[in-house]
């Protein structure tokens, strides 16, 4: 066999060399584990997604706020500008009675608009919207022409729409009706009698209206039944309904989704503590937050 | 399905494949003073170009011999080789085994060049590494003692996930996708919790076959790798032992005869072994730097083995172990595991047949218990039993079939609580029957082609496989070889952790279930078992007759996988039918793919031994909600450097160094977004959100989006053995004394990182130790 000839002074270089090698710094940045960087949080207001038509307005904070045992700081001095498919562009600025950044442009649904938000100390963050086609649809109102659950006549309320087919839509309805003796509107809560409005990719909102998808109608022409209980027009002539029917983006529903998924996660624990983490869905790219947007349109119905 | 009738006649026809029309001269290559095999002696007839070389049990074969007298010349590397005269008669097979002299402290684990340069252009030995006991010594480990595990992290294409509850991962192939063979039985946790320690003695090894990927149809019923160790005979001359002591563990090995061995006489020996931690007391006083001194893992292994040997060649073995594990975190979990087996393993060398049989019988039991604060059971259990037969035919000097039947039983029983007290339980019996066949085919002896298929019965799911398996080398010249393999694999056995989990101690084993989500990727699922395919290729150069590289690119593809849910949060119950199948079904169905190539560099000689390895690797996983998502498991290694440095040196090379370098890029983890003050609304809507402290809320990045920071650690050892005269001549026994260092330069690796507290936990920092041990 044959002896390699390594002398002692060359085993010693190779073993410094590769001592030294080893002792080579990381090339990955250590305060992505040790230095938390706060983050951009954009927010539209909840009560106010962006609604194709009017103008809009974001609130933009940090993601310190838990940390620091303070409440959200808002960033006041950021830059937005906003560069849209329609051919605008242009900033929204901050309003200190609102605290929000606003601006008197609309949008029209169909408009995608590129977002970019830049702060000194904050790493900028970009997010891309798209305002969904209008849903043109059409109710119908037939007094005490249902039942409801306990078979009691119902105001049956009928709305009806057309489903884009070839890509995934999503909507959310609202119900109201008119009580003329305090002259306002008056939120009530959508029955989940339709399928679409009962499954898994549906969400109920505080409001009482149902977020769903298109799941079960893709491409279809679709009609939402609704039986009112006891019925509010057959006891009070004069009153009416109103049925906002809005087309909204496929991220606000992928949040509400997964912020229910979290919450139904938190209440219940199978996995001994071994569950995967849910994801808060998020269109800010590099920061968080969500930027939800809705097409909307009122079917009043007397 | 196949019939068992069909099965038997197909069986049958590979039996039926050859019958010589020549002679054939067989036998076994002896160590002449202690009986035991030698591997890797060439056994040739002298003026003729017909030969031969002994495998690992020291057989040797030739086939179609003309009739005649030859002079047969048996040599093995710095030994007087053994020449006998051997007539050979047509349709005969004569038997001669040779007995061999090896020189003093001549260790067996090493083959001789010219025989490994035989072996290289007659097997197909793709993704195979074959470890050597004296290998083992060649790296530095924790503890000064040799152990298995140290050297399986420096193979191409693994990964080890790290030092405390690190598990092994194989191109790819998470634990429970890797068969852990302990001649033939299998061990179904093969590694200690403290991660570096395996339940093998280094010194009752004999050798151990790693397959990384292509394995062939001989074994089954894993989707990944599998690593086959099989274990020495005791000592047929006699009562030899080993005592060894360290600050992490101490141990016992003592093996002898029963009946002595003779030249050409039956002998028994026995080999036993028994080695116990007690890092968790010893760690306050010699660590007290690591963890407050809290390292609260412990172990002891016990393995016992009897060897009946015929002078035939034909053996019987007689095999028990017990191996036990125990973590007790401070008011914390505990966990407990316990693994005992007991097998026979035979070869039985027919006078009169051309056909080898070899085979046994095993029953491994396998327990692990998580104790909890609220003291209610959980545990994980499987027990099971393995029948197999294998017969090996010699067809020429390179041909050779080999053929065979197994069978698995085993009950897997799962008992968990959760945290809300709810009670999960699984318990099945699992039977599988299998057949294989591998046919290994040469043309003009540069293409090697063997072919084979394995049959897998899946009695339980009602399901049969059938995996072709076929690999191929080519001998360019005597120094370039090109080789290749791709073939079926399934498996019906998952893990109690979820691949997601980065570190579980509770590492218990599930039954496939038949419950898996109906449809996945929008196509129905059919079947239950867990599926891949793989394909290799690559090449092998010898530099000069000391060093060789090797270069291979795999990829392999999970067609179908089964993994615990870990997104369930509503039970599968009517009432929740509505909810998406993920977040109430407790499996789910991944597929996933591995590909990525590795270079390996060895180079030795009777000083130097050099291995330099590096592993490039990809891992990709997909799993469906409500979009089919992608993502790299939590052992997704992209680079891994492997660098050992051995030298023996002084006077009679009584001194020895060992260095080993690993480097590692960092494994994927979940990156966290941002924080928010989690408010408890238990109470309903009258919870004052503005003046109550809610906890910490915790908005995580997409799954394993980041990357931790890179690993490296440099270990190093020095041993001095001295020799210690004996009242017998030329009989000397030996002391050692090995001092290493594992982490020598401190490095801090990453362990975890606690996102609420913000705190990083390392892997074990540098840890010096000084064993001592005895062997006469």
């Amino acid at each position: 066999m044959k002896r390699m000839n390594l002398k002692p002074i060359n085993t010693i270089i190779l073993l410094t060399v590769t001592l030294l090698t080893s002792c080579l710094s990381d090339t990955i940045k250590p305060d992505i584990l040790l230095n938390y960087t706060p983050k951009i949080t954009v927010n539209t207001d909840f009560d106010n997604i962006w609604v194709a038509g009017m103008p809009v307005s974001l609130e933009i904070t940090t993601s310190e706020g838990s940390i620091a045992s303070e409440l959200p700081k808002i960033l006041k001095d950021a830059t937005v500008e906003y560069v849209a498919t329609d051919g605008s562009k242009g900033s929204l600025l901050y309003n200190a009675a609102k605290e929000h950044y606003v601006t008197t442009k609309s949008f029209t649904p169909g408009t995608a608009v590129q977002l970019n938000i830049k702060h000194p100390s904050y790493p900028s963050v970009r997010s891309l919207v798209l305002f969904p086609e209008t849903i043109k649809p059409t109710g119908t109102l037939s007094i005490a022409g249902g039942l409801d659950t306990s078979g009691n006549p119902a105001d049956k309320l009928a709305i009806s729409f057309a489903d884009a087919g070839g890509v995934n839509n999503y909507y959310k309805i609202n119900l109201y009706y008119f009580n003329k003796s305090i002259s306002s509107w008056v939120p009530l809560a959508v029955p989940r009698t339709d399928p679409s409005l009962a499954g898994y990719n549906s969400i109920v909102q505080n409001d009482g209206g149902i977020l769903f998808s298109d799941d079960l109608f893709n491409g279809k022409s679709k009609t939402i039944t609704i039986n009112v209980p006891l019925g509010y027009v057959i006891t009070n002539p004069g009153d009416k309904y109103k049925i906002t029917f809005s087309s909204i983006s496929e991220d606000l529903f992928m949040y509400y989704k997964s912020l229910q998924r979290a919450q139904d996660a938190k209440a219940i624990n199978f996995q001994g503590g071994y569950n995967n983490a849910v994801v808060i869905h998020s269109n800010i790219d590099g920061g968080l937050g969500i930027i939800g947007t809705q097409s909307k349109e009122d079917v009043i119905l007397k | 399905m196949i019939k068992k009738g069909n099965l038997l006649g197909l069986m049958m026809a590979f039996f039926s494949l050859a019958h010589a029309q020549s002679g054939v001269l067989r036998g076994f290559v002896l160590d002449a003073q202690s009986g035991n095999p030698i591997s890797g002696a060439i056994v040739k007839l002298k003026g003729n170009n017909q030969g031969a070389y002994s495998d690992d049990r020291g057989f040797y074969t030739i086939p179609n011999l003309n009739e005649g007298t030859f002079m047969v010349v048996a040599s093995y590397v710095g030994t007087d080789p053994a020449e006998q005269e051997v007539s050979v008669k047509n349709e005969q097979i004569t038997t001669q085994n040779f007995y061999i002299i090896l020189s003093g402290g001549q260790e067996l684990g090493s083959v001789s060049v010219s025989a490994e340069k035989i072996r290289k252009s007659k097997e197909v030995n793709i993704s195979k590494t074959t470890i050597k006991p004296i290998q083992l010594t060649r790296i530095p480990s924790v503890g000064g003692e040799p152990d298995l595990v140290q050297y399986l992290q420096v193979l191409p294409g693994v990964v080890f996930s790290g030092d405390q509850g690190g598990q092994l991962y194989i191109r790819g192939g998470s634990p429970v996708m890797n068969k852990v063979l302990l001649d033939g039985l299998t061990v179904y946790n093969p590694f200690h919790s403290i991660g570096l320690f395996s339940v093998f003695d280094s010194d009752i090894l004999k050798s151990v076959d790693v397959y990384s990927a292509g394995f062939s149809a001989e074994y089954g019923g894993r989707v990944s790798a599998i690593v086959d160790v099989k274990t020495k005979d005791g000592s047929k001359t006699g009562l030899h032992g080993k005592v060894n002591s360290s600050p992490f563990n101490s141990k016992i090995m003592l093996e002898g005869p029963l009946k002595k061995y003779e030249v050409g006489k039956n002998s028994t020996s026995f080999i036993m072994s028994y080695k116990n931690s007690y890092l968790d007391q010893s760690a306050p006083v010699i660590y007290p730097y690591i963890n407050d001194g809290k390292l609260p893992y412990s172990f002891s292994d016990f393995y016992g083995k009897l060897s009946f040997n015929a002078a035939t060649g034909s053996n019987f073995h007689v095999f028990g172990f017990d191996f036990s594990d125990k973590v007790a975190f401070e008011n914390s979990s505990a966990y407990n595991w316990k693994s005992r087996g007991l097998g026979t393993k035979f070869l039985l060398v027919p006078n009169n047949s051309k056909t080898l049989i070899d085979g046994g019988v095993t029953y491994s039991n396998y327990l692990i218990q998580q104790d909890e604060q609220d003291n209610k059971p959980r545990k994980s259990g499987i027990n099971g039993f393995n029948v197999n037969l294998t017969f090996s035919r010699f067809l020429s000097e390179y041909d050779n079939l080999k053929y065979g039947v197994e069978m698995n039983g085993f009950q897997t029983n799962f008992e968990i609580y959760n945290t809300l007290g709810r009670r999960i339980s699984q318990l099945e019996n699992t039977s599988e029957i299998s057949a294989f066949a591998n046919y290994l085919k040469n043309f003009n002896k540069k293409l090697l082609l063997e072919s084979g298929i394995r049959i897998q019965r899946y009695s339980t799911l009602s399901e049969t496989r059938f995996e072709p398996r076929i690999r191929m080398k080519y001998n360019f010249n005597t120094r370039w070889r090109f080789k290749a393999s791709t073939g079926l694999y399934s498996q019906n056995l998952m893990s109690a952790v979820s691949d997601r989990d980065v570190v579980n101690l509770f590492y218990g084993f599930l039954s496939g279930p038949e419950d898996l989500p109906e449809t996945f990727m929008g196509k129905p699922v059919v079947s239950s078992l867990q599926k891949a395919r793989h394909a290799v290729a690559g090449f092998e150069y010898d530099v000069n007759s000391i060093s060789e590289i090797n270069i291979e690119g795999y990829i392999k593809q999970f067609n179908q996988l089964t993994n615990i849910n870990r997104d369930k949060i509503f039970d599968n119950t009517p009432e929740n039918q509505n909810r998406a199948s993920f977040l109430r079904e407790d499996y789910i169905v991944e597929k996933g793919e591995a590909y990525g190539f590795d270079v390996t560099y060895k180079l030795e000689t009777k000083q130097w031994y050099v291995w330099t390895v590096y592993s490039y690797n990809i891992v990709n996983r997909y799993y469906e909600q409500e979009e089919l998502v992608k993502y790299q498991p939590h052992f997704d290694r992209r680079h891994n450097i492997n660098v050992v440095n051995s030298y023996d040196f002084g006077k009679d090379l009584h001194w020895n160094a060992n260095l080993r370098w690993n480097f590692g890029s960092g494994f994927p983890f979940t990156l966290t977004k941002g924080f928010y003050e989690l408010q408890n609304f238990s109470e309903g809507a009258t919870v004052d959100y503005t003046t109550a402290n809610g906890s910490l809320g915790i908005s995580y990045d997409d799954l394993n989006k980041g990357r931790l920071p890179y690993y490296h650690r440099l270990d190093a050892s020095v041993k001095r053995t001295f020799k210690i005269k004996t009242k017998k001549e030329n009989v000397f026994n030996q002391a050692t004394a090995i001092f290493s260092v594992t982490n020598v330069y401190n490095r801090a690796n990453i362990f975890y990182f606690n996102r609420v507290t913000y705190k990083r936990e390392n892997q074990l920092p540098i840890l010096p130790s000084l064993s001592f041990s005895f062997s006469f």
